[in-house]
């Protein structure tokens, strides 16, 4: 599994920069192991069935369930060794092939200035679904880099605070964060939206209580049917200016982050819903 | 309980307003349709008149130059024109090649332009895509061709960058005075050009080859101009030409000489008129119902009648003018106008009777020929490159035989034609003060488009208002029924009920695909030969409800029926219809604003009001029977060959109605690429289709 998931994650990183932030839930996730049930859920309900679990060394009891003074750590790291190791080999090998194949023009440092430099640099600056085209279009050369890093940064910042709580369901973090790098990466398109739309089957019974689907779903069908317009009216009939075009990228923006922080809030309120109903439930059945 | 009074502290006004708006959504629909209407209605009121934007043009502020010496210049050339007796072959031939010489005798550099006439093609996706990507067909039509005949006037003292286009379309084939003295005009005015000292822009003069029709020469002309083409074609385009009779021999070179980007172009024809004075009809609707600039028309106006005298008039629908509600509806506005006069003199809403009329006419025709998406003549090829132009069409009372009457009107509508060439050639940019968004309600008064926004948004507000109200309604109903499902099925259950929506939206875009599918048919119905209007259109209608049935065979599944509520499910197909309604509506009013407000107008009352038959029928209350009276009518008049069946037997009478008229309707349409058809096809059919079934959905 490892070396797998190693080849997926160099290659994926090797083509865009952005999914090297997935590092993070793949690592949570070959460390606690492809089908653990998510951590906090999976403590409670050992704790209330009383100690079903072998490797728990300490007694706890059924009403004070919150305060944990040893948590059992199911988190292993060899699985994570296995997989840096592999992400190594790869990583050395796909550089090795590209070194070989680029030396007539102009060498790694060429290759790595116009591939990971042009995501980074945000050099060419085509209208595109994306927001970052219009903002550097009207930004001061001064302070061109001041605003490359608060962009890129905006990100990076977020990385931390969600693996921090969403780390007991590594593959919704996963999905977060290409969610949030395909609304804010300096070139996005609708195929990256398509890759994060097509994970959400995965969480449907998780998110069945997400609030505003209907109006995020026609919402969606508007912008996107309107961008074509807009851009054409821009362009071809000469009627309307780049602000249209933009307007329409905004409000593609703006509905993705609804459904994130919409689906995000979802998941976190269906985890206490189970942790309600695993706590009432042995009271019942012991009643 | 603690977290209930948590969250009603968070309740915010906003949130409040919403869930007041959503629980009273029959009320706010009802309001703002009316208002919606009534707004339509008092647009001819709030017309203002017409001014003159853009300072630098100061029309009519140069007495005019023309005088009687281009006047009998320009009877030579319509003199040398009627006397030519060749047969139509070399007819054409030769009158361009009088015009050519009498052009270069002027001094202008004169070449002739050969294209190609494109017959109507089916693409109806040519709205995507740039106005050039028709290229041209060498093999099918090669053997028929027009010459245009170009002649450019270079500015003395301008830098070749602007020009302005005159245009006058000459069927030689077809001949006659009436042809002619649209040359005459041109050819005074050209004459007079050649000699003045203000000129900054250069002139074109195209006298373009209307045998195959008006609009195609120009539009030919336009996309050769624009698009540079670096070939050898040159040394390939001289032929020599051989005219029967009076062996006239001319090597006639082809190719395009280019000016400079163009500042506004003017379409001239005359018509015969039995007008009870000198009339000047001005056609401005280009194609998708975008209009020029409103100042041209305005320095057009200006000129005509206060300098020229001429009557100005645009195109009505005379049917108006005699209806009676028409006429009972401006005695009201006018007795409501003078009740706000007394209460405060300031407010100035007073419009006479018939005044109100003419102007209810005059909209009503402006909204339907932009609503058509058609031009209205050949300026519309200009619009197409950004180019402001109109058509402007002389009439005068009596036949032009006289000659004391065709040198009076040649030097008035010279004088015309000079004096918009003298104020357009003062523009340092191009036309961009006034507005391009507008509708006329009388040659001097328009009606812009921040005022006629809001009736169309008053109208469509009701939408998402209704659906949201629709949509909450079920989630309310999802509750109560969950306590009736036993447990062990409650998880699945309850995930399911609230993707529940995604049944409908599914049935929703089946039927919007299949709408697609009736857009592409007839494409395939006119390749059959021979074939007449009305068999083409019965074609059409049995294969859409064909491929209806198909479809609904194949992708709705009958298991949607297990889960689903059977008192929500039309409410949810209802709030699914609408939402993709009021998205097709604000599409649409982005690109042609006159079809949305049509459409809008014929469509938004039966989606609001669409309620299950069978549900009324049950009812049995007096509003229960009014609604289903209302929805049966509606059904039937929203049918789009029902209201254009419906609408041309009100106009024309219903005796000589036929079922071919529908199709060459729409095939006027789609021949000319205009967005409407799209939207009939795939906003209004599938709404209606949508509608039908709610109407007679089982419950």
């Amino acid at each position: 599994l490892a070396p797998l998931a190693a080849f997926g994650w160099v290659m994926g990183t090797h083509l865009s920069l952005y999914p090297g932030v997935l590092i993070i839930p793949l690592i949570l996730l070959l460390g606690n192991g492809p089908d653990a049930p998510p951590r906090k859920l999976f403590l409670q309900r050992r704790c209330s069935k009383g100690g079903k679990n072998p490797s728990s060394d300490s007694s706890c009891q059924e009403e004070e369930l919150f305060n944990q003074s040893k948590l059992p750590i199911t988190f292993s790291w060899k699985p994570v060794i296995h997989f840096l190791f592999w992400a190594s080999i790869w990583s050395v090998y796909v550089l090795v092939l590209c070194g070989i194949s680029v030396k007539q023009n102009g060498g790694m440092l060429e290759m790595f200035k116009s591939t990971y430099g042009f995501i980074l640099t945000v050099e060419d600056l085509s209208p595109n679904i994306g927001v970052l085209w219009y903002f550097f279009a009207e930004v001061f050369e001064f302070f061109r880099n001041f605003f490359l890093i608060v962009f890129h940064m905006n990100i990076l910042v977020m990385i931390l605070p969600l693996a921090i709580r969403l780390n007991h369901r590594p593959c919704f973090l996963a999905f977060v964060y290409i969610a949030i790098s395909s609304m804010l990466k300096s070139y996005p398109s609708v195929g990256d939206s398509a890759l994060y739309l097509g994970l959400l089957g995965w969480f449907v019974f998780e998110l069945a209580d997400l609030q505003f689907s209907f109006f995020l779903f026609w919402g969606c069908v508007g912008v996107s049917l309107l961008s074509p317009v807009m851009h054409n009216l821009w362009i071809w009939r000469g009627t309307g200016n780049a602000n249209f075009y933009y307007a329409t990228a905004m409000a593609f923006a703006c509905f993705q982050i609804v459904l994130v922080v919409e689906s995000v809030s979802a998941i976190l309120n269906y985890d206490r819903k189970l942790r309600k109903l695993s706590v009432t439930k042995p009271v019942d059945g012991k009643s | 309980m603690a977290e209930t009074e948590v969250s009603k502290k968070r309740k915010r006004p906003i949130v409040r307003l919403a869930v007041l708006l959503l629980s009273h959504s029959v009320l706010v629909s009802v309001i703002c349709c009316t208002a919606g209407v009534f707004g339509l209605l008092l647009l001819p009121v709030l017309a203002k008149n017409t001014y003159i934007s853009e300072n630098a043009l100061m029309p009519g502020s140069a007495s005019s130059m023309l005088s009687n010496q281009e006047v009998s210049e320009a009877n030579k050339l319509i003199k040398e024109l009627n006397n030519l007796h060749s047969n139509p072959l070399g007819a054409t031939t030769e009158s361009h090649g009088i015009i050519a010489k009498y052009m270069s005798n002027l001094g202008a550099q004169v070449n002739n332009h050969k294209f190609h006439p494109q017959l109507n093609q089916f693409h109806p996706l040519h709205f995507f895509s740039g106005p050039d990507s028709g290229v041209m067909q060498e093999n099918s039509t090669r053997s028929l061709y027009g010459i245009n005949t170009v002649g450019i006037i270079r500015a003395p003292r301008g830098d070749g960058k602007e020009a302005i286009v005159l245009v006058t379309p000459y069927n030689a084939v077809k001949g006659g005075v009436r042809e002619t003295l649209s040359l005459g005009i041109a050819y005074s005015v050209f004459s007079l050009l050649t000699r003045v000292t203000w000129l900054a822009k250069d002139i074109i003069w195209l006298v373009a080859d209307s045998q195959y029709g008006e609009y195609a020469p120009v539009a030919a002309w336009l996309r050769d101009y624009h698009t540079p083409a670096f070939s050898n074609l040159d040394s390939l385009n001289t032929e020599t030409c051989h005219v029967g009779n009076n062996n006239f021999e001319s090597k006639i070179s082809y190719g395009i000489r280019r000016s400079g980007t163009m500042a506004a172009a003017l379409v001239l024809g005359v018509a015969y008129g039995n007008e009870n004075e000198d009339t000047l009809g001005i056609y401005a609707e280009a194609s998708n119902g975008q209009m020029p600039n409103l100042d041209l028309i305005n320095i057009v106006h200006y000129l005509a009648v206060h300098r020229q005298g001429l009557r100005v008039k645009v195109e009505q629908f005379h049917w108006l003018l005699n209806s009676k509600w028409v006429k009972s509806l401006g005695e009201v506005f006018e007795s409501l106008g003078k009740m706000v006069k007394t209460l405060n003199p300031d407010w100035k809403l007073g419009i006479s009777a018939a005044d109100y009329v003419e102007g209810a006419a005059t909209l009503a025709s402006s909204l339907y020929h932009q609503a058509l998406g058609v031009p209205t003549g050949p300026h519309g090829a200009f619009r197409d490159y950004q180019v402001d132009a109109i058509t402007l069409e002389f009439s005068l009372r009596i036949s032009f035989d006289r000659l004391d009457r065709r040198n009076d009107f040649l030097l008035h509508g010279g004088r015309l034609i000079e004096g918009v060439i003298r104020s357009v050639n003062n523009l340092l940019e191009k036309f961009h003060q006034s507005f391009f968004l507008y509708l006329l309600t009388s040659p001097s008064k328009f009606v812009s488009v921040g005022v006629y926004m809001i009736a169309f948004a008053l109208l469509v507000a009701p939408l998402p208002v209704v659906a949201a109200s629709l949509y909450a309604k079920t989630l309310d109903l999802n509750p109560t029924s969950e306590k009736d499902k036993s447990a062990t099925s409650n998880e699945l259950g309850s995930v399911l009920q609230s993707w529940k929506w995604l049944n409908s939206v599914k049935t929703v875009f089946v039927v919007h695909f299949w709408g697609a599918t009736v857009s592409l048919l007839p494409y395939f119905i006119s390749q059959i030969p021979d074939s007449d209007p009305t068999t083409n259109f019965s074609v059409w209608i049995l294969l859409s409800i064909l491929s209806l049935e198909i479809l609904r065979w194949i992708l709705v599944s009958p298991s949607s029926h297990i889960y689903g509520l059977p008192q929500g499910e039309w409410a949810i197909l209802k709030s699914a219809t609408i939402s993709s309604f009021f998205i097709g509506l604000g599409l649409m009013s982005v690109i042609n604003f006159a079809t949305a407000e049509i459409g809008a107008l014929l469509m938004v009352p039966m989606a609001l009001m669409a309620h299950p038959l069978k549900l009324d029928v049950r009812g049995q209350s007096l509003r229960s029977i009014l609604r289903m009276i209302c929805n049966l009518v509606l059904g039937v008049i929203s049918f789009p060959p029902a209201t254009f069946f419906v609408f041309k037997g009100v106009i024309e009478g219903f005796s000589g109605i036929k079922a071919g008229d529908f199709w060459n309707w729409v095939e006027s349409l789609w021949a000319w690429n205009s967005a409407t058809y799209l939207y009939i096809g795939m906003v209004h059919l599938p709404c209606w289709v949508l509608c039908v079934q709610i109407l007679l959905h089982p419950c």
